[in-house]
């Protein structure tokens, strides 16, 4: 079973994301905030990691250069909404490795995160 | 949406009579009010389907098809939509006293999916003004906006739904 770190502060596209990725058979641990994803990227090792670029408390950027910094090789999607293009850009040169558009599509969201999986 | 022409005179203009054949109704002016009402529900009537849809501030179809028609996760995303939209549309007014415009950007883009996954197009278009290109002077106007958009979501939610818990 991989393991799926969902960074995101709506509850509403927590759960959907939530639903999705159990029924599609991983572990998913939620932050719904910055500083929670911190104490959990500390604790846990992750296959894939799904992030908001726009986090109360520790931003988006900080969290993905603590990734990069500690974990190269976790895969990161960020979860972004279609008014973001600069920051999606600025994710990128980051070094993320993909991204998704809220409110995401099921079978997207299955096949991007089915990609990187099989890529561990 | 219902196309009606209204028109002057009894013989229509050659424009008229293209524009005719996509409208569903022709009201004459000069209007008499009771005549013009019940000309209206006429064609209301005709279309009630169409009427009713349009009626409606929000749609289940994208939730029922992220969580594969299984209705007690829609139903709880439905409470988890009027809960947590209340609490950071109240956190909008008091940001809006502070002044502090950059959370207002926040809170609007973290809000703008709850909008966008009951497919209610004014409350995501509001959302995206806030976030990215509303001038500071603008806001109260549309976080006033939003607001009536959710107690209008929340309404029909509430008739839809009796048993669903409404507010934080």
């Amino acid at each position: 079973m991989k393991k799926i770190l969902v960074i995101e502060d709506n509850p509403m596209v927590i759960k959907s994301l939530e639903f999705k990725l159990t029924k599609d058979g991983h572990e998913v641990l939620i932050a719904k905030d910055g500083r929670e994803a911190m104490k959990f990227l500390k604790e846990n090792n992750f296959d894939l990691i799904l992030t908001d670029l726009m986090l109360p408390f520790v931003t988006g950027k900080e969290l993905i250069s603590y990734i990069k910094k500690n974990s190269p090789k976790t895969p990161i999607i960020v979860l972004s909404t279609s008014t973001q293009e600069n920051i999606i850009m600025d994710a990128f040169n980051m070094g993320v490795d993909d991204f998704i558009t809220k409110p995401f599509s099921p079978n997207e969201l299955s096949l991007r995160v089915k990609r990187f999986l099989n890529k561990a | 949406m219902l196309p009606v022409l209204i028109t002057v005179g009894t013989v229509p203009t050659p424009q008229e009579l293209r524009v005719i054949a996509y409208a569903e109704g022709v009201i004459k002016k000069p209007f008499i009010k009771s005549t013009c009402i019940l000309q209206i529900n006429e064609i209301l009537e005709r279309f009630p389907e169409r009427v009713s849809v349009q009626n409606y501030s929000y749609s289940l179809n994208y939730l029922r098809d992220i969580f594969e028609g299984h209705e007690e996760s829609v139903f709880e995303s439905l409470e988890l939509f009027s809960t947590s939209v209340i609490t950071e549309l109240e956190q909008l007014n008091i940001e809006l006293q502070d002044r502090d415009y950059s959370r207002i950007r926040e809170i609007a883009h973290s809000i703008k999916p709850s909008f966008e996954m009951l497919e209610n197009e004014t409350g995501r278009s509001i959302c995206h003004l806030l976030n990215s290109e509303a001038e500071e002077t603008e806001m109260p106007g549309l976080i006033h906006d939003l607001q009536l958009e959710f107690a209008s979501i929340t309404k029909q939610l509430t008739r839809d739904f009796p048993e669903l818990k409404i507010g934080g």
